[in-house]
């Protein structure tokens, strides 16, 4: 199966890019299943190789909850961040919306590598934080939006 | 003494149907019957409506199912016009509305 171009390892080395796909993990998961729930802790970082993950957070139903999409990972994004930012707790839940194959990270052979190579850990922590700034960016947006949305049926 | 008693038929008569019109005009709430059948009229619309309503809420999980997926078709589209705002930010594109039926 060809590998996706990662987010996490852009403008890595590709001897680098092998030796931290080297700690990954394959993990299969069918369609529907729950890749770690809300709280859970956060002990691997994801990438997408193919397939689609939902992310969701509950929505309060008539007294229940109904899981409400927040995002999606396609393909070559990384999942659960948190496995690398402390506190180290997922803050959504992940589930797979369709059959799904992943590469699992797990953080404490991550920051070996990291310890034994900096500049690998400087770059991929870099990578992190432009993935996170990008998605921050598009929750800033979208919440303006609703506020001019909400704004806007107010006052219709 | 055919007039007299004419004349005494007419007067009862007439005092009977004066009876009767004034006891008519002076039933009470007279004016309160239209805005009680009013109510009444209007209640029993509410009351279909309500009706109508618990009828649609009978299988709960197919109007929220719906719901869920209008929601999840609005945050696709909202992250979708985000990030067009993103490629090229001012004001025009931050507030262009998306072709979610939630703006609409």
């Amino acid at each position: 199966m060809a590998l996706p171009d990662w987010d996490l390892l852009e403008g890595i080395p590709e001897e680098d890019v092998n030796g931290v796909l080297a700690l990954a993990s394959p993990t299969n998961l069918s369609e529907g299943t729950v890749l770690f729930g809300l709280g859970d802790e956060a002990t691997d970082l994801f990438l997408v190789v193919s397939g689609k993950v939902s992310l969701t957070l509950p929505l309060r139903v008539g007294g229940g909850h109904q899981d409400a999409l927040v995002e999606e990972r396609l393909p070559g994004q990384i999942l659960g961040w948190s496995g690398l930012i402390p506190p180290h707790r997922y803050t959504l839940q992940a589930v797979a919306s369709e059959d799904t194959v992943l590469l699992g990270l797990p953080r404490t052979a991550l920051i070996e590598l990291f310890s034994a190579r900096p500049e690998v850990g400087y770059a991929v922590l870099t990578n992190v934080a432009k993935v996170i700034g990008q998605r921050l960016q598009v929750f800033q947006t979208m919440w303006i939006r609703e506020m001019q949305r909400v704004l806007e049926s107010r006052s219709a | 003494m055919d007039v007299i008693l004419i004349s005494f038929s007419i007067c009862v008569l007439g005092v009977i149907v004066t009876v009767l019109l004034f006891s008519i005009a002076m039933r009470p709430g007279d004016e309160e019957v239209e805005p009680s059948a009013t109510r009444k009229l209007s209640a029993p619309s509410e009351g279909f409506f309500l009706e109508e309503v618990a009828d649609q809420t009978v299988g709960p999980e197919a109007p929220t199912n719906s719901l869920l997926l209008e929601l999840e078709r609005h945050v696709r589209m909202e992250q979708e016009a985000a990030k067009v705002f993103l490629r090229g930010p001012n004001p025009e594109s931050l507030h262009a509305p998306s072709d979610s039926p939630l703006w609409h």
